[in-house]
């Protein structure tokens, strides 16, 4: 699936990356690449929903970049 | 630098008032020194006005300038008529002020300071040997800032650690030490607020013996007063104040409990660093393998829950001599945080079958109906065992009835709240559940791997509290149910600002109380 939305660091249970989609889904990358990882920058990206189902952030659907 | 541009522009002032007497009959020169002197003064009233100095000082200082700046003029103007004497009496004046006055003159906006200084390095070793107060200044603040709060006491106060060679890389920079008089020794615990609450200072504890080593290593009998333990990151942990710990500390204490068993916590997470120093000894091996975090919010949790009190390093817990409850670990996540339902249900059953007596699951994820499902088994499990099962409610601001395993019937889920109990932006919801229960959840300073600290955010951060809470009331009341055990933080808790939203917040001195009755 191809995602469009806004770069974004949350600072829960210790701090991970997240884009907020630009239909508001909040979607967590299990691999976002580092060129990729500055609050606010705009992306788009192909990924698939991650094999993970539970974790500690228990924020948003886990993603994984392709 | 505003007490040098006061003794320029009195100069400046004076100069120009000496050279329009001189020149008052010519009158383009007159002109130009009056226009010197009216700028300097008009800058030199400025300066004063804002000088930092009590307003009493700034008047007796404008007074005393003013008799100097007549005088001084008056003076010259007798020998206006004979130009070598004038010129002699000028060269004298100046040469006068570069000597003694221009440092008199910044000196007479700094006397207070000057004086205190002198008097703090003649007590030194008198401050040493007394129970003097250790505060650290917020950065950017000065410790002059507080000069009310210090007047007021008539204390004292040096730099507490002026050996520090790289003050960039460490905050010790910013502690002073202050000595508190006899006459005002009694009103320890109200200087103590007072200056808590100036909001200049980001901690201030007792302070019985200086040393300069970093806190955690340093065997000092640091103590913060208004919880009778001696962890000195304690000044870090807004929760203990809002939980009111020092009440419980002393209802453990003057009741002299003894805990009927000594419960074990189990943080199922990703491990925990079992060598931590503030976690070390209260650390009870399942299997060697769980004594490691390569992520560290496992560690972070198990710090929480039951971090050795009273040790002279990092944090507390809920029990002042520890001897109540035990922490393990099993690691059910992975380095990245992440794990599958399978291995935390493996988790859940191991934990029940190795004695653990409060489980806390700082996890989760969207639920279904199978999950759910899966998860009640695995509760069913562990409180047919006697466990008490804590869940973190989660961090999406949703629901927390879509989300497993907070939903699990029978388990108590665990939302997050801020510094002023308000709901944490973050945290999910429990209106929708049996058993949901509130706890501090943002900037939680806990234990990170390698003997570190940190502070963290998360309804993972408020789950531990409220395990490390029920593994204390499990050791008083083994047969506690996880009904029971809710009740009673439910009924004992207090209003959060959304309580409906978030459930009540544990207090727990009044849920101890209601487990002894």
């Amino acid at each position: 699936m191809i995602i469009t939305g806004t770069v974004t660091r949350k600072s829960i249970a210790g701090g991970f990356w997240a884009i907020i989609g630009d239909d508001g889904q909040q979607w967590r990358p299990t691999n976002l690449p580092k060129s990729l990882q500055k609050d606010g920058k705009i992306v788009t990206v192909n990924a698939r929903l991650a094999e993970e189902d539970m974790s500690i952030f228990m924020w948003g659907t886990a993603i994984e970049i392709i | 630098m505003l007490i040098y541009i006061y003794a320029i522009s009195f100069i400046v002032s004076l100069s120009g008032l000496i050279g329009w007497f001189y020149a008052e009959e010519h009158a383009k020169r007159t002109k130009a020194f009056s226009t010197i002197f009216l700028g300097g003064f008009f800058v030199y009233l400025f300066s004063l006005a804002f000088a930092e100095v009590a307003f009493e000082q700034k008047l007796w200082v404008l007074f005393r300038d003013l008799i100097v700046l007549g005088l001084t003029s008056q003076f010259f103007s007798f020998f206006k008529k004979n130009k070598a004497i004038f010129f002699g009496l000028l060269a004298i004046l100046y040469g006068f002020i570069g000597a003694k006055y221009f440092s008199f003159l910044t000196n007479s906006l700094n006397e207070k300071s000057k004086t205190e200084t002198t008097e703090n390095n003649s007590t030194i070793a008198a401050l040493a040997d007394n129970g003097e107060l250790l505060v650290e200044v917020k950065d950017g603040e000065q410790i002059i800032d507080l000069q009310s709060i210090i007047e007021k006491y008539n204390l004292k106060y040096q730099i507490a650690f002026p050996q520090i060679e790289n003050s960039d890389i460490t905050d010790l920079d910013d502690y002073y030490l202050i000595n508190i008089p006899d006459e005002w020794e009694g009103k320890r615990s109200v200087i103590v607020r007072a200056l808590n609450e100036s909001g200049l200072v980001d901690w201030v504890e007792n302070n019985e013996v200086l040393n300069v080593s970093p806190m955690r290593s340093n065997p000092t009998k640091i103590n913060r007063p208004s919880y009778g333990v001696n962890d000195p990151g304690l000044g870090n942990v807004w929760g203990f104040d809002k939980m009111q710990m020092s009440k419980l500390y002393q209802t453990i204490q003057t009741k002299k409990l003894k805990p009927k068993k000594k419960a074990l916590v189990v943080i199922l997470d990703t491990g925990v660093d079992a060598d931590h120093e503030d976690i070390k000894g209260n650390y009870k091996k399942i299997r060697a393998k769980y004594g490691i975090d390569q992520h560290g919010h496992g560690t972070h949790c198990a710090g929480i829950a039951a971090a050795v009190s009273n040790n002279k390093i990092g944090i507390a817990s809920f029990a002042p001599n520890n001897g109540f409850y035990k922490v393990s670990s099993i690691q059910v996540l992975s380095s990245s945080g992440s794990g599958t339902q399978q291995g935390i249900i493996k988790g859940i059953i191991e934990a029940a079958d190795n004695g653990g007596d409060v489980l806390s699951l700082s996890l989760g994820g969207r639920s279904t109906d199978s999950k759910q499902r899966a998860y009640k088994k695995a509760v069913d499990y562990a409180r047919s065992k006697g466990c008490i099962v804590v869940v973190a409610a989660g961090n999406s601001n949703m629901n927390a009835k879509d989300y497993a395993p907070a939903n699990t019937p029978g388990v108590i889920t665990v939302s997050a709240v801020d510094e002023v109990l308000n709901k944490a932006t973050f945290s999910n919801t429990i209106q929708d559940l049996k058993m949901g229960i509130a706890a501090p959840g943002v900037n939680v300073y806990s234990t990170i791997p390698n003997n570190g600290y940190d502070a963290w955010n998360g309804t993972s951060m408020a789950t531990p509290y409220v395990a490390g809470l029920l593994g204390l009331m499990k050791s008083i009341n083994p047969d506690l149910t996880t009904e029971e055990a809710y009740e009673v933080l439910k009924s004992t808790g207090i209003d959060s600002g959304s309580t409906e939203l978030t459930g009540k917040f544990i207090q727990p001195q009044k849920a101890l109380e209601s487990i002894l009755k």
